[in-house]
């Protein structure tokens, strides 16, 4: 794969990187970092990528483990409590933006990749490497979350 | 009808602008190897013009004074290529069992009906007694490495409650027989669950030993490992397995069979191998005046101390350095019980020896404690300590390869190349989590890697431990579960106790990966309470 070839598929995926590294890190700023890291790094080692159909998962996968590193490093330099909640962004949907930032990151992150970006569910799983039927489990747990949340909040809006 | 691709906005100017800058530095990147590429190749076609024309001088008149190949001495023209030693499992050494030993099957308690299970039952016997009940036989399974068959056969009852028998065989004998339930149950109602199964089997074959439910349940261990812990009940050839599987089921397997029975199945069974093997400074070497004799088979995985261990027929005698060069491991029969008597008065000069090996670089003070008071809470030490694949040393596991616990057979050497990526990749030991619960320790691992599209792959860990009274050897830890997810490796380490259901004291635990042999090495770290407490060691 050539650098033209490289830069083409990267630009068709610029929104799904950056939501994928948003789900994670919740962070703007940081999210440009992780994507940049990650890029040179699938770069640097494209000729692990056996068959380009892949790519897409391929660097999906680079991101979120460059997402993890970020998250480790940013944990042992901040104090994990009293941290203020993410403010969502300004042309995002608050309710919702709001609902999956509360979400655990392990079920913050299939619902990144499932609802927003369409991958099935053994994608995820070979993704993040667990069993698919976590991945449902989580999905499932995650859905439940949401449809609650969503509701108390659409309840309070309509109560005001 | 919420669009979830708004979650999140778009990705603003400053995220654009900066994937642009990326790509364009990435094409320059790509641009500077084809500028060099062509000086190279003219640099290149220049040495082989030269080259070319010595050769052909040489071919002409031999000026170098060159000897012709067959002048050469045999074994100098060719690489020695020795045969590797062949890695055959022996079967479980097997403990004699009473004949008719007998499980309950179906009825109640009232009206208890048995199932002989005699010694060397033939697997046929055995298999039309279970199918005359009028069960559907679902699965035959073969553990190969072990050579043991299972049969299941779901639908069946115990006391009314509905189960699945299990029946094991080896070279077609019967060896054991299981009920298993499975259930969907809590974290709190799963005591009582193993309770109450305890209770029916009680009931039927005597107390025994106690049933010890820990005050600090580790089920979610339990659960997050998909461990599975075993329980003695009369003796030990009757016991109950329960196991909280990843779907959240519990399932609880009353087993009856030989002593050896919890190694029958490998794969839900944490396999126990107490194999102190004779690197860095666990056991000690033979005295070199009188030397012992050890005994090995061709085929054999072990080395042994008594010439018909567990049965064995036609061994040969060999010295403890053929044993080794032909890589066998000790006989967790007979040399590891033997060792095991010794180890205590070894123990100051092998640590001075491990200290020798490895200089330690202190951590911190406030390493955490790892004693008997520590069952259940989980201790954390920070190592950050990088593990280049580029280093002479050492190999490594692809942690994808569903045969990952065999280690014999995938080992990846860290200096070479796997599918040609690995060279020079770093892998990052961050934390290493311990936790203990009454039989076995999890250690947690998270670690990071400089490539991250690869495979994960991990060291293998051989923890050493040490308890109050001296070591206890080297363990084999399996490799329970990779999390891609959080990028974390899961290992399992069971302890061979002298009583089942009591841990040993624990004081210190000493993890190393590297190769087979002591030069390949390096401590990666230790816990515990002794003067080597909280040290890090390696690079």
């Amino acid at each position: 794969m050539d650098s033209r070839e490289f830069a083409q598929r990267v630009e068709a995926m610029q929104g799904a990187l950056y939501r994928v590294a948003y789900g994670l890190l919740l962070n703007r700023a940081d999210c440009a970092d992780a994507v940049q890291e990650a890029l040179l790094r699938a770069w640097e080692k494209r000729g692990s990528l056996r068959e380009a159909a892949y790519f897409e998962t391929w660097l999906t996968r680079i991101l979120i483990n460059e997402c993890y590193g970020m998250l480790r490093r940013r944990r042992a330099a901040l104090p994990l409590d009293g941290l203020p909640e993410p403010a969502a962004p300004p042309d995002a949907d608050p309710a919702l933006h709001d609902a999956i930032a509360r979400l655990d990151r392990k079920l913050r992150l299939p619902v990144v990749l499932h609802y927003m970006e369409g991958y099935g569910v053994d994608d995820i799983a070979r993704m993040l490497r667990v069993p698919s039927g976590t991945i449902k489990t989580r999905l499932a747990r995650a859905r439940a979350l949401l449809r609650l949340q969503l509701t108390d909040e659409h309840e309070e809006g309509r109560n005001r | 009808m919420r669009d979830w691709k708004k979650a999140f906005g778009q990705p603003d100017d400053g995220f654009t602008l900066r994937v642009q800058q990326t790509l364009l530095a990435i094409e320059e990147k790509e641009e500077e190897p084809v500028k060099k590429k062509m000086t190279l190749s003219l640099a290149f076609a220049c040495i082989l013009f030269v080259t070319a024309l010595a050769l052909s001088a040489y071919a002409a008149s031999n000026i170098l004074g060159g000897r012709p190949d067959e002048t050469l001495s045999p074994g100098e023209n060719s690489l020695s290529d020795p045969t590797p030693a062949p890695t055959v499992t022996p079967m479980p050494s097997l403990t004699p069992m009473v004949p008719s030993e007998t499980i309950w099957f179906g009825g109640t308690i009232a009206e208890p009906s048995f199932l002989e299970l005699t010694l060397g039952t033939p697997m046929d016997e055995t298999l039309a007694a279970l199918d005359e009940k009028g069960y559907a036989r679902a699965e035959a399974m073969t553990a190969e490495s072990l050579g043991v068959t299972r049969c299941k056969w779901p639908g069946a009852n115990w006391n009314g409650e509905p189960c699945e028998v299990r029946a094991y065989f080896a070279e077609a004998q019967t060896l054991g027989l299981g009920l298993v339930f499975e259930r969907e149950t809590s974290d709190e109602a799963l005591p009582d669950l193993i309770k109450s199964v305890h209770a029916c089997l009680a009931a039927v074959y005597g107390e025994g030993t106690p049933l010890a439910i820990p005050e600090v349940w580790p089920s979610f261990a339990l659960k997050d490992l998909s461990l599975a812990q075993w329980s003695y009940l009369n003796g030990p050839r009757v016991f109950l397995v329960y196991q909280v599987r990843r779907d959240g089921l519990v399932q609880v397997e009353a087993r009856i069979g030989y002593a050896d029975a919890a190694m029958l199945e490998p794969d839900l069974m944490p396999m126990v191998t107490f194999e102190p093997t004779p690197i860095l400074m666990a056991l000690p070497t033979p005295m070199p005046m009188e030397p012992m004799p050890y005994w090995t088979t061709p085929y054999g995985n072990y080395y042994h101390l008594d010439e018909f261990c567990s049965g064995m027929e036609d061994a040969m005698r060999v010295s403890f350095e053929t044993a080794m060069n032909m890589g066998k491991q000790p006989c967790p029969v007979c040399v590891v019980e033997y060792f095991r008597g010794l180890e205590m008065d070894t123990a100051p000069e092998a640590e001075q020896t491990a200290s020798a090996t490895l200089p330690p670089e202190p951590l911190p003070d406030d390493a955490p404690p790892f004693g008997p008071d520590s069952d259940g809470i989980p201790l954390m030490t920070d190592f950050n300590q990088p593990l280049r694949t580029g280093e002479a040393r050492g190999w490594g596991i692809d942690l994808t390869d569903p045969n990952r616990d065999d280690f014999s057979a995938n080992r990846e050497p860290l200096n070479g190349e796997y599918n040609g990526v690995w060279t020079n990749d770093i892998l990052t030991v961050h934390n290493m989590i311990f936790l203990k619960t009454r039989s076995a320790i999890f250690m947690e691992i998270e670690y990071s890697m400089n490539d991250n599209a690869i495979s994960p792959w991990s060291i293998r860990i051989t923890p050493f431990m040490e308890g109050e009274a001296g070591p206890l050897g080297w363990h084999d830890a399996r490799v329970h579960e990779v999390s891609g997810e959080d990028n974390t490796i899961h290992y399992l380490l069971s302890v061979v106790t002298d009583s089942p259901v009591d841990f040993p004291n624990i004081t210190n635990l000493w993890g190393v990966y590297g190769g087979a042999a002591a030069e390949e090495q390096r401590l990666l770290g230790s816990l515990g309470n002794n003067p080597d407490w909280g040290r890090q060691y390696g690079k």
